[in-house]
């Protein structure tokens, strides 16, 4: 077992991308700068309100749903420009032959690769929030640290979850444009494309197979929440929001019918649950959310594995 | 002990049979030669040795283990200098050697590998910047960790200049003292004529030659060329050289001649054209070498000599 070996090494040359740290500044900038003005009118728009009720909305937790705005979408391109070409890449330059004539299995370059990239998507992402707190600190707004932490948690955790995305999809690849159109594909399809999926999907089950609504609704949700982002969203929503904000409701339980599509069916999950099943918990969507870490390095390391050079 | 053995290995590219029925084995300690053109399967070979590739028939057993099931317990105690390998752009040479180091699991010294190969203070350049020569010599200093009980280097010597290939064969010297076994390709037969033990030459995928350095130098040297020049050329002249026994063939240009011949009857050739009516003006004797010999068995010249594959 050498992966820590390839590990290491994968770090410390992926730390040294050019990509890797322009892509971060400019993320590092939207977390910083704007983030400024919003928490210090957030900040002075909760001392200013008469209202104790939407005094009580006006915290650095609404500003986490703020930043969730930015971290959602960026933070699955920095993962995949960092990590697409881990081992396609390596394929089409030939340092893969330097690093396979070492002793290392196929498993230990996965594994490796993974554990590499994912240190290095982590850097700036904990920067990033860090400095954002920082950021509020200085602002007129008052700083709730629990939340920033889980946020900062979930949002590295989403990070490592499109660089195992990235990372397996590069293992089961021919080449590095092969891994580039993929990961994109993959990308697209999670941030885009799903909700028309799903929706084309519910349509075409209501029109012609003999399901009841509720099964649709079940159906639905667990769909979106395989989608690693929208699980991401659905997980930040929980944390971040608050009672005031829900109106008095459990967060988790408005944060999983806010991953519904259709009113429709977030009506019939408010009708059909008092309060939230096990099944649509945080613990539970955050299992699939950490399964997609394994899933497809699994996949691309059982194509990787049989494939010649 | 056997050090490397291939028993029936095939490989196929789609409708390329790129090794073809190729068995034979390497010896422990011994050094041998894999000889061949571009394209003659050598590569692929050896990437089969390191489970790069995987035969589609045969196979394949490097120090003791099986090179597909147990491929990392080989690349263990196997320095690899592969071919068409390129290095980590971002990271300095001796991190390159450091992870080498690391892989291994040994405790060698990086600065200490990188003098030998002719590295010494180009360690913490970045290798991106490395000429070709320069990440053969890195690659080279990488395959030397860990003092390897096999040697496998496929075309060593791209790359460098004269210099720097006898650099490395001095090198591949010392590590044949210390008792390692070495297995390299190369299309050109002067880079391993000094040092091999035996060579095998590949051709089209499959194995046309396997002997010692000797044993191919006695094969050959009963031929010679003679090149004659005719100031008066006859037809009955050549008819009579043709038919001589120890002349394998006679090649008419003009008033030029080629005669291929056993050693001992040049001077039969000779007075046979003079009695025939023929005059020499001049004649040549061209040395059979082991470079036209290597040149016969890896082009398509019609008049190759038949030796046996002696697996």
């Amino acid at each position: 077992m050498t992966w820590q070996a390839v590990a290491r090494k994968d770090f410390s040359d992926a730390i040294r991308s050019w990509w890797l740290w322009g892509l971060s500044a400019l993320f590092i900038l939207i977390f910083t700068l704007p983030i400024y003005f919003i928490a210090e009118g957030i900040g002075v728009g909760a001392q200013e309100a008469t209202d104790p009720e939407a005094a009580a909305v006006l915290t650095s937790d609404l500003l986490v749903q703020v930043l969730l705005l930015v971290s959602a979408p960026f933070v699955p391109i920095i993962a995949i420009v960092i990590a697409y070409a881990a081992i396609a890449g390596e394929r089409d330059s030939g340092t893969l032959k330097l690093l396979l004539s070492l002793p290392h299995s196929r498993a230990d370059v996965v594994a490796g690769k993974l554990l590499g990239r994912g240190g290095v998507i982590v850097l700036p992402i904990l920067l990033a929030t860090v400095l954002s707190a920082l950021v509020v600190v200085l602002s007129a707004l008052e700083l709730r640290a629990g939340t920033f932490v889980q946020f900062a948690l979930l949002t590295a955790l989403l990070g490592v979850v499109f660089v195992a995305i990235a990372v397996g999809i590069s293992a089961a690849a021919r080449t590095g444009k092969q891994a580039m159109v993929g990961t994109v594909g993959i990308y697209v399809l999670f941030t885009v494309l799903w909700n028309s999926f799903l929706s084309g999907l519910n349509e075409l089950l209501s029109e012609y197979a003999p399901v009841g609504d509720e099964t649709l609704m079940h159906l639905q949700l667990v769909l979106a929440l395989a989608n690693p982002v929208e699980a991401y969203r659905s997980l930040v929503g929980s944390i971040s929001y608050t009672e005031a904000f829900t109106g008095g409701e459990d967060p988790t339980y408005v944060a999983r019918i806010d991953a519904l599509a259709t009113f429709e069916h977030q009506l019939l999950f408010a009708e059909t649950f008092e309060t939230l099943p096990a099944y649509y918990s945080d613990f539970a969507v955050l299992l699939v959310f950490v399964s997609w870490i394994a899933l497809l390095p699994l996949v691309g390391f059982l194509v990787f594995r049989d494939e010649d050079l | 002990m056997t050090a490397i053995e291939l028993d029936s290995v095939s490989k196929r590219f789609g409708s390329v049979l790129a090794v073809d029925d190729l068995s034979l084995s390497v010896e422990e300690g011994e050094v041998f030669g894999f000889l061949g053109p571009n394209g003659a399967g050598k590569t692929t070979t050896i990437d089969m040795l390191l489970d790069f590739v995987r035969p589609t028939e045969g196979r394949i057993t490097v120090l003791g283990h099986d090179a597909q099931g147990e491929s990392v317990a080989v690349r263990r105690r196997t320095g690899v200098l592969p071919e068409g390998f390129d290095v980590y752009d971002r990271l300095t040479g001796r991190k390159h050697v450091e992870f080498a180091i690391e892989s291994k699991e040994t405790d060698d010294d990086p600065d200490e590998l990188l003098a030998r190969v002719g590295l010494d203070g180009e360690g913490e350049r970045k290798a991106g910047g490395y000429s070709k020569g320069m990440a053969q010599r890195l690659a080279f200093a990488m395959a030397l960790v860990g003092d390897p009980d096999l040697l496998v280097l496929d075309e060593p010597s791209t790359g460098l200049d004269p210099n720097g290939a006898m650099e490395m064969r001095e090198i591949v010297r010392e590590e044949i003292d210390r008792g390692a076994t070495v297995f390299f390709s190369s299309h050109v037969l002067g880079q391993v004529e000094a040092v091999c033990d035996r060579v095998a030459i590949l051709r089209d995928g499959r194995l046309v030659a396997l002997d010692t350095i000797e044993g191919l130098r006695d094969a050959v040297e009963t031929e010679a060329t003679l090149s004659i020049t005719l100031s008066k050329g006859s037809d009955d002249a050549i008819s009579a050289v043709r038919a001589l026994s120890g002349v394998s063939s006679v090649e008419a240009n003009g008033t030029g001649l080629r005669v291929s011949c056993e050693d001992g009857v040049k001077t039969r050739v000779l007075t046979t054209l003079e009695e025939e009516g023929a005059s020499v003006s001049d004649f040549e004797t061209e040395e059979a070498s082991l470079e036209s010999l290597f040149a016969a068995y890896t082009t398509d010249e019609p008049d190759r000599p038949e030796a046996e594959a002696k697996p």
